[in-house]
């Protein structure tokens, strides 16, 4: 929005809660990446801190929400200002679930690094990780700009991760039916790293969406 | 530290003494208006207080048929009788001169007042009767010690042998004094001692009663078309401006107007309180009107657009809604004017209600004279106890005037609505 | 699609050589309370004021263009600005009961337009307005009272009251809450709601909240003229003009 609020701390207050969200966004980002890092070398001292980083995205996520309340208390925002306030809320939580899928990545990272993984596997996994990285990223940047465009695009790069996880799940098929091999357990927990980040990819997707909603007041959760 | 005391600067030694100043300012002026009101009304008041009595001389009257035939008792020469019976009083007076100031001891009027007791009781004829005669101003104002005694004989109105036989007729019990009540119940005269306010009373309420009703319903409609109705154009600008420079025209020239017009062209009676209260009325109407039109306009609009929005027509939100609220400030704006009008001499001059009228006028077309004009006419007379006269009818105007006020607060007290 | 009740077309309103309304064309729904915001002087009261001819009141006022009410046009010279006035009610931003009793309020507009010939009837009358307004409970017992002795939401209800007795199509209200509490404001909302079953209900109002609650339609004016107009829902939360967006959102535009 190009025009200021007549009050000006109305509009230091959106600002305000915006830039909470983009501080959690860049930390759950970090997260994403750093359990993905443990995928393939386990060091127990960075999964404890990854742990302890979800504590803090949990404390923003209160914090977006408190924040939002109070907003809607004092200046009962309406229509855009109204997306812009509640959109925060909705954003964060799935913030929160995609710092909860890293946490729970990095944990399985423990369990990974008993016995010997598949290392093709393991590949598509981190290539699964790049994406949903990329479309974090970007929808963050969607967010900030208020660009319904490039929250299209990813809307649209969902289906990759989506086909990345069908992929998978075919290819961990493949090698269980093919060989009696030892390592099927570091295989299925590999499958559900892979659905967490299939699962992250939806959060950005569904952040995509309130980014599309704040601008057009357009509730996309029922089409695309 | 917040000083909080005198002590903090702000100027506030000087605005508190320029504070105090005006507040003492205030105090004196109204001081000294009270001041002014209490001699003005006290003097009128210890002036007025002579006519509150009168003395009486109680004179034996011989009323026997030789000098008063019983068939036709008013043909008698009371005055006569009067005369001869103070003479037998004082045979020793015997000089003209002294025999005529003998007879001055009673007033001139008591012939007048033995005919009206003979009348009221025919018993009363055919022998010797004492009765109380009014006696003379001078005598009245010798007794209550109003003619200064010092003085060399010439300069007062009261010779050395009258206060002589004033003396005598004291001692013997001959005079008395009694309330006056002849003050309120009879009309003018020449002589002091008899003349009373009531002929002008009269007038006075008769030219009220027809200047109200002329000019309240005429002012209060003037008032409601020229505010509520009237369009908004050059005429009602001109008419507005009309009526407010009406109200600043001195009085007389209302006077002459009515002189011209309802006496020379319309002909009515001269001196009559119709024409008098038609003069005070076109007198009064500008007053009433701008009044009312100020009390109009006082009204929230909120009823009137009230009463409009239900669907009700422009006469019936101004008659049902408006008009109400308005009516004690109109009734006040109605009362000044009536003060107004019953305080003024002037017009009333120019229509000839100047005229001297003994007797106490029945209708409206009746001659009559105004309390004011009345006040005019015994100012002007030379006698002295005229002055006491003067007094006693300026506070009958003064308690006239309370009393229509106290009628317009109860009627206001009555009419007025909270909102 | 219902026939509207009432449909202005090109309306044009004056004062003198000012022009405070430019080409409004509006339509208003029967059984539905549609909001007119803006910000002060949009015009948004001349338009209401238009609809029951109280612009009659200022001489230099004038209006051109169509507005027409159930077909027929309100500034039609036929047209009887009392007949008007009995079907198209008003309700005023400060409650202005006449400095009469509660009854007296009540039975004013029954008795100049002669709508309840006896006693009996009047009474009924008076008692169904003010029970329709809400108001029965609380003055059944004190009707001799005068209307100025309630208090400022029982005034209004008694304003509304007065306006329904003569059973109009259509209730004007001119900001009626705007001097009232959040309570009394409450009350009177909720009684708009209720009252919309019967009539068509135009309000003005600068809370924009009160708009939204309230009203079904919301019409935007905005330097006399009509910038935006639909269903309340879409002008508060999806405007499509930016002006809109900026008045409702507190910008500067």
């Amino acid at each position: 929005m190009e025009n200021t609020h007549i009050v000006k701390k109305f509009d230091k207050n959106l600002d305000k809660l915006k830039a909470r969200i983009l501080e959690m966004g860049e930390l759950v980002l970090h997260q994403v990446e750093d359990a993905t890092a443990m995928l393939g070398a386990f060091d127990p001292v960075e999964v404890d801190r990854i742990l302890q980083l979800d504590l803090t995205v949990n404390g923003l996520h209160k914090e977006v929400h408190d924040r939002a309340e109070l907003l809607i208390t004092r200046r009962q925002p309406l229509a855009v200002d109204l997306r812009q306030t509640l959109a925060p809320i909705n954003i964060a939580g799935e913030l929160e679930r995609i710092g909860d899928h890293a946490k729970s990545t990095a944990k399985r990272g423990r369990i990974l690094c008993r016995s010997s993984t598949e290392e093709t596997v393991l590949e598509m996994i981190r290539q699964m990780s790049t994406k949903v990285q990329e479309m974090l990223f970007d929808v963050l940047i969607a967010y900030t700009n208020d660009d319904i465009e490039l929250a299209a695009k990813v809307r649209m790069q969902d289906k990759e991760v989506d086909t990345l996880n069908k992929n998978l799940v075919k290819s961990v098929i493949n090698i269980l039916d093919s060989q009696a091999s030892g390592n099927s357990e570091s295989l299925i927990q590999l499958t559900l790293v892979s659905r967490n980040f299939e699962r992250i990819g939806d959060h950005a997707c569904n952040i995509a969406r309130y980014v599309h909603q704040i601008s057009t007041g357009e509730d996309l959760k029922a089409s695309i | 530290m917040i000083d909080l005391t005198k002590k903090a600067g702000f100027g506030l030694d000087q605005r508190h003494r320029a504070e105090q100043r005006f507040q003492w300012a205030g105090k004196l002026a109204i001081a000294t208006s009270l001041l002014f009101l209490l001699v003005m009304v006290g003097s009128i008041v210890t002036d007025a207080s002579g006519v509150l009595r009168q003395t009486q001389i109680a004179v034996d009257l011989d009323l026997g048929p030789e000098n008063v035939n019983p068939s036709n008792p008013q043909a008698a020469s009371y005055g006569r009788i009067v005369k001869s019976s103070l003479r037998d009083m004082f045979p020793e007076v015997t000089r003209r001169k002294d025999k005529k100031r003998l007879y001055n001891l009673v007033s001139p009027e008591g012939s007048f007042e033995i005919a009206a007791m003979v009348t009221d009781n025919p018993a009363l004829l055919g022998s010797v009767q004492t009765l109380w005669l009014t006696a003379s101003d001078d005598l009245d104002l010798f007794l209550r010690g109003k003619v200064d005694i010092s003085l060399p004989p010439k300069q007062r109105r009261i010779s050395d042998a009258e206060i002589t036989w004033i003396k005598i007729l004291e001692d013997g019990g001959q005079l008395r004094r009694v309330a006056n009540w002849g003050f309120l119940s009879s009309g003018d005269s020449r002589e002091p001692e008899i003349a009373g306010i009531l002929s002008a009373l009269i007038g006075s309420a008769f030219s009220l009663a027809v200047c109200f009703a002329l000019s309240f319903p005429i002012g209060i409609g003037a008032a409601i078309y020229l505010e509520e109705f009237a369009p908004a154009n050059r005429i009602s600008d001109l008419i507005e401006v009309n009526i407010n420079n009406l109200a600043a025209v001195p009085s007389i020239v209302f006077g002459l107007l009515g002189l011209s017009v309802f006496l020379g062209v319309m002909g009515l009676p001269r001196s009559s309180p119709l024409v008098g209260g038609m003069v005070l009325a076109l007198m009064t109407l500008p007053t009433i009107i701008i009044a009312a039109r100020a009390a109009l306009r006082s009204v929230p609009p909120s009823f009137k657009e009230a009463a409009l929005a239900l669907g009700a027509s422009p006469v019936q939100a101004v008659f049902h809604h408006v008009f109400p609220v308005a009516m004690p400030g109109m009734l006040t704006g109605a009362i000044v004017g009536m003060a107004q009008a019953l305080g003024e001499t002037a017009p009333l001059l120019m229509i000839g209600m100047v005229a001297f009228i003994v007797d106490i006028p029945d209708s409206v077309l009746e001659p009559a004279t105004a309390l004011p004009v009345q006040i005019f006419l015994w100012a002007d007379s030379p006698e002295r106890a005229f002055t006491e006269k003067t007094a006693a009818a300026i506070i009958v105007l003064l308690i006239f005037l309370i009393c229509m006020n106290l009628i317009a607060i109860l009627l206001r007290r009555k009419l007025e609505q909270r909102f | 699609m219902v026939d509207p009740i009432i449909s202005a077309r090109g309306v044009d309103i004056f004062y003198d050589t000012k022009q405070a309304l430019f080409d409004v064309d509006l339509d208003i729904l029967p059984n539905k309370v549609t909001a007119l915001i803006g910000p002060s002087g949009c015009g948004k009261s001349t338009f209401l004021r238009a609809i029951n001819r109280m612009n009659d009141l200022i001489p230099s006022c004038r209006v051109s263009g169509s507005l027409t009410i159930d077909g027929q046009d309100i500034y039609d010279p036929a047209v009887d600005v009392v007949a008007l006035r009995a079907q198209v009610g008003m309700v005023f931003q400060k409650p202005n009961p006449f400095p009469k009793s509660i009854f007296e309020n009540v039975a004013y507009g029954l008795k100049i337009h002669k709508l309840s010939p006896s006693k009996s009837e009047l009474q009924d009358r008076v008692e169904w307005s003010l029970q329709n307004a809400g108001l029965w409970n609380e003055v059944s017992d004190r009707l001799d009272q005068p209307g100025n002795s309630l208090s400022g939401g029982q005034q209004q209800r008694l304003c509304i009251a007065r306006a329904i007795a003569v059973q109009p199509k259509v209730i004007l209200m001119d900001e009626p809450c705007s001097a009232l509490d959040p309570i009394a404001t409450a009350v009177v909302e909720d009684l708009i709601d209720s009252l919309r079953k019967e009539y068509t209900i135009v309000i003005v109002t600068h809370s924009m909240q009160q708009a939204a609650r309230i009203s079904q339609r919301t019409a935007f004016f905005h330097l006399g003229t009509l910038v935006e107009f639909g269903d309340t829902k879409t002008i508060f939360t999806t405007p499509k003009d930016e002006r809109t967006q900026n008045y409702i959102t507190g910008r500067i535009g």
